[in-house]
């Protein structure tokens, strides 16, 4: 890919939108992103795939202002890694992700911060207005909160928000325009 | 001190009758289910989530640039709902602030960058410093000042907070003129 | 863009000799004086808890050692526990419904659990069971000792009883201590108690009448102020007869050997995420979890709504409203309602003996015309009572200090406002909201004043010329002081006051700092 095409790229942006999501149009959306099916995305998220192509998996929520932005380095290859978002991950209000990966049942309350050399497993739970710049693996139902950021394993995974989700499925359509689901043609 | 004067940008804002300002960059969703009650200056960039739920907001409230006002999620016994947010007169929300709460109530100060977690309750006459996390379910009771992560009572407030909120937020209004052309 | 509470720019000196924002200052009514907080006797109106707004008066509130019953604390991150309830008591799954299905049928139980929604933790972490009541009942955790503290403490008090006897057996009535009986007796005799006291009372009336000049209101001396003024803990006389029986108590004993470190102590890794930070055990100082297994909900500690007492004549100041979660008060007379508030609207650079202008704007709370007049700082008139109060403050309130109390102001330039008047417009709440155009000028009344900028209801704004010092350095500060007299209406005046007053204050304005000149 050369640099023409590359720039020409980031003011475009190629998604392929499961049935059964729910995206308002009203979103930034930027490269090649992928979102599962029963994923609700609500207005003024933004979703930027600037070094490599975002993968959404299914039911997660994405509230407004948040940012999840692919700032993977390329592979030994020179390839751009994609960043995959795992099931059922809740992003609250105008936290920004940048993780390597996410896993599933995460929570990213607001305003907290993920850097691009973090890891997250499973059912981690990342306090409001948490900031995670090191590189590491988060182990899984890993809890952080406060200024102190102060660690602990949790017993059990946070809940699942299935209920939200049915909810806002139903809300949002009555309010807002939606993006149509549809299959991005090509690789 | 007296406030210096704040500029806007005449085209961008919207003056309704009763005297709101509202910015064109703003995103009012739901708008039938907002009530905002006169003089209230709403900033570019700010959120109001009226289609979760319905948002009201008194006279003389501010909010800043990029402010977050969303109805509160909640987990009931029976299903689920948003909860109305009410917002009391004489407000101030400061920039990039997300209030998740259930009851802000009047004459009440939240500064920059705070978080104010879900279905918190927010009294009359209390003031949220700059960089503030409120846990979700915190109380705020009356004449106290919170601070820190997560959100502890810090201070006390004078007596005198409610006049001195109705000064402020009323000078701003008065402040907040059109820039000269 | 802060409030104007954030800033300490303009500072009032208060009769103590403190300067503080006028937001700070109250102004005793029967002194005419301002108070600030060490010049007032605080005292608890209520206690409360701020989640379930449960009042409780505060002799109640000690006996539950000041904690809410109902609501708890995260032992982890000491924010609020909120109550869950599920359908499928622990053990079960979560998301378990067959326990709802049953439950429809036969009167559902739920199942309550605390959690924390900051940090996540939960009274299941701990292997605490889940109730089956929602409010109330949490069973206290039991101190493994407390019956040799409740032993121990029994005991103690019973020895300063008998301390406390024995002293007042000494005491013969000095003239240091003929302040205390009379008040004490005073109280007695207004509550229609019965005088025990030896005393004669000839000698009580003519100590009565030669006090009762001081002006009293009905808000006025409590029992517990009148004892804590003259430092005595309680009515001692009330039981003069019988002796106090100490109980007996085992004392401790000392153990020669002191129990070994684990052999593994050194060995193993530790976990931080295990074990307890040194603020989550000082939060439970009665049982200091070292490990995060031992963690206890935290009862909620109630906080209090306090009113304020001057010091000098013991009048209310302050009081709040009884119920807990109104913002009203009975009586506040916070400065900020009782005189003229001045604001700094603008400065211009200071150079160090040269006049600068600056504007300042003048707030006139009241609802009549006053006249506002300056004067310079040296005209002080000591308050005759101003050592009253910080021998009082000194006695009472050893924080002063640590507090950073400012001792004196450094005024650091002169200006030209001293002989000055102004003619302040009432207030009239009304016309703060209506929308007429900022600034009109000024409308001159008698004295035609150029530096008079605009009037606007009870705000008007003058320009005075600001002449920082000739020896100040740039970046010095530039502190400006005068004293401002001002015209005071008494509303419900006592009768031996005039109906109008004078009041002065000293007031400083931190101007800013010196730039660096232009000739350098």
């Amino acid at each position: 890919m050369d640099n023409g095409a590359k720039a020409k790229k980031e003011v475009s942006y190629q998604a392929s939108i499961a049935v059964g999501s729910t995206v308002c149009k009203d979103i930034k959306l930027q490269g090649t992103v992928s979102i599962g099916t029963l994923t609700i995305i609500h207005p003024k998220a933004s979703i930027l795939a600037e070094n490599g192509p975002i993968v959404i998996g299914d039911g997660n929520i994405i509230e407004e202002q948040s940012v999840i932005a692919n700032k993977l380095p390329a592979d030994a290859n020179g390839e751009p890694q994609t960043l995959f978002v795992g099931n059922n991950n809740m992003f609250e209000v105008g936290c920004v992700c940048e993780a390597k990966s996410v896993g599933d049942n995460n929570v990213l309350e607001a305003k907290s911060y993920v850097g691009p050399e973090v890891e997250i497993s499973n059912g981690c739970f990342i306090g409001a207005a948490c900031r995670l710049t090191l590189p590491e693996k988060l182990p899984e139902n890993l809890s952080v909160c406060g200024s102190n950021h102060l660690r602990k394993i949790m017993s059990d995974r946070p809940a699942p928000q299935t209920s939200q989700k049915d909810h806002l499925a139903k809300v949002l359509p009555n309010y807002h325009h939606l993006k149509k689901p549809r299959q991005l043609t090509g690789s | 001190m007296e406030l210096p004067d704040v500029f806007y940008n005449k085209p961008s804002y919207v003056e309704m009758a009763s005297g709101n300002k509202v910015s064109r960059q703003t995103l009012l969703c739901g708008s039938q289910n907002i009530v905002l009650s006169g003089k209230v200056i709403i900033q570019k960039g700010a959120i109001m989530r009226g289609d979760l739920a319905n948002v009201r907001t008194g006279r003389y409230c501010i909010l800043s640039e990029n402010s977050v006002l969303r109805p509160p999620f909640k987990k009931l016994t029976k299903g689920v709902a948003f909860f109305p947010l009410h917002v009391g007169d004489h407000v101030f929300i400061g920039e990039n602030s997300v209030v998740n709460a259930l009851q802000v109530g009047s004459c009440t100060y939240i500064g920059k960058n705070c978080v104010v977690g879900r279905n918190c309750v927010l009294k009359d006459c209390c003031y949220v410093e700059d960089n503030t996390v409120l846990a979700p379910d915190t109380v705020v009771s009356s004449f106290t000042k919170y601070g820190g992560s997560p959100g502890k009572c810090v201070a006390e407030l004078p007596e005198c907070m409610q006049e001195l909120m109705t000064d402020f937020t009323v000078n701003y209004y008065k402040h907040f003129v059109p820039e000269k052309i | 863009m802060a409030l104007s509470l954030e800033k300490e720019v303009v500072l009032i000196e208060c009769g103590c000799g403190c300067v503080k924002p006028i937001v700070k200052l109250f102004l005793c009514r029967f002194c005419m004086k301002i108070r600030c907080s060490y010049c007032l006797c605080h005292e608890i109106d209520c206690c409360f808890c701020a989640y379930c707004t449960m009042s409780l008066p505060p002799g109640e509130a000690r006996v539950k050692k000041n904690r809410c019953s109902s609501c708890m604390d995260c032992p982890s991150c000491f924010q609020a526990l909120s109550l869950r309830a599920t359908s499928a008591g622990r053990g079960a799954s979560f998301e378990d419904t067959s326990g709802k299905a049953q439950g429809d049928n036969a009167k559902a139980t739920k199942y309550y659990y605390f959690s924390c929604s900051f940090c996540r933790w939960s009274t299941r972490d701990v292997d605490l069971p889940d109730r089956t009541i929602a409010i109330g009942g949490w069973p206290e955790k039991e101190h493994p000792n407390t019956s040799r503290i409740t032993e121990l403490i029994d005991y103690y008090k019973a020895v300063a009883a008998r301390d406390l006897k024995d002293k007042n057996k000494k005491i013969a009535p000095k003239t240091n201590y003929l302040d205390m009986d009379y008040y004490s007796s005073y109280i007695r005799l207004k509550l229609g108690a019965h005088n025990k006291d030896n005393r004669d009372d000839k000698e009580f009336h003519s100590a009565k009448s030669s006090r009762e000049q001081a002006p009293r209101h009905s808000l006025g001396l409590t029992q517990s102020l009148a004892r804590q003024k003259v430092g005595l803990p309680a009515f001692h006389y009330a039981r003069d007869t019988g002796s106090v029986t100490v109980p007996p108590i085992t004392p401790s004993e000392a153990n020669e050997c002191t129990e070994e470190l684990p052999e593994d102590i050194f060995m193993n890794h530790t976990d931080l995420s295990k074990i307890a930070t040194l603020p989550q055990r000082f939060a439970q100082p009665e049982f200091q979890p070292e490990l995060c297994s031992d963690f206890y909900p935290i009862r909620k500690i109630l906080i209090l709504r306090k009113s304020g007492r001057c010091w000098v004549c013991e009048h209310n100041v302050l009081k709040p409203e009884i119920q807990p979660i109104s913002v009203k008060h009975k009586l506040n007379t916070s400065c900020f309602y009782h005189m003229p508030e001045v604001r700094i609207v603008s400065v211009n650079p200071f150079y160090p003996g040269k006049a600068s202008n600056v504007i300042l704007k003048f707030i006139n709370p009241f609802g009549y015309k006053t006249n506002i007049s300056f004067d310079r700082l040296e005209s002080k008139d000591e308050e005759e009572n101003a050592d009253v109060i910080v021998k009082k403050i000194s006695k009472y309130d050893r924080e002063e200090t640590k507090f950073g109390r400012v001792k004196k102001v450094e005024v650091t330039a002169y200006s030209n406002i001293y002989n000055r008047t102004v003619v302040l417009q009432p207030k009239n709440s009304a016309a703060d909201f209506d929308d007429t155009p900022d600034l009109i000028p000024a409308e001159n009344d008698s004295s035609v004043d150029e530096n008079c900028l605009w009037t606007k209801n009870n705000k008007t704004a003058i320009r005075i010329a600001v002449t920082p010092n000739s020896d100040l350095q740039p970046g010095d500060k530039v502190v400006l002081g005068f004293s401002v007299i001002y015209s005071f209406l008494q509303s419900n005046a006592a009768p031996d006051l005039p109906a109008e007053l004078n009041l002065s204050f000293r007031i400083f304005l931190s101007l800013g700092n010196i730039v660096i000149s232009e000739e350098s």
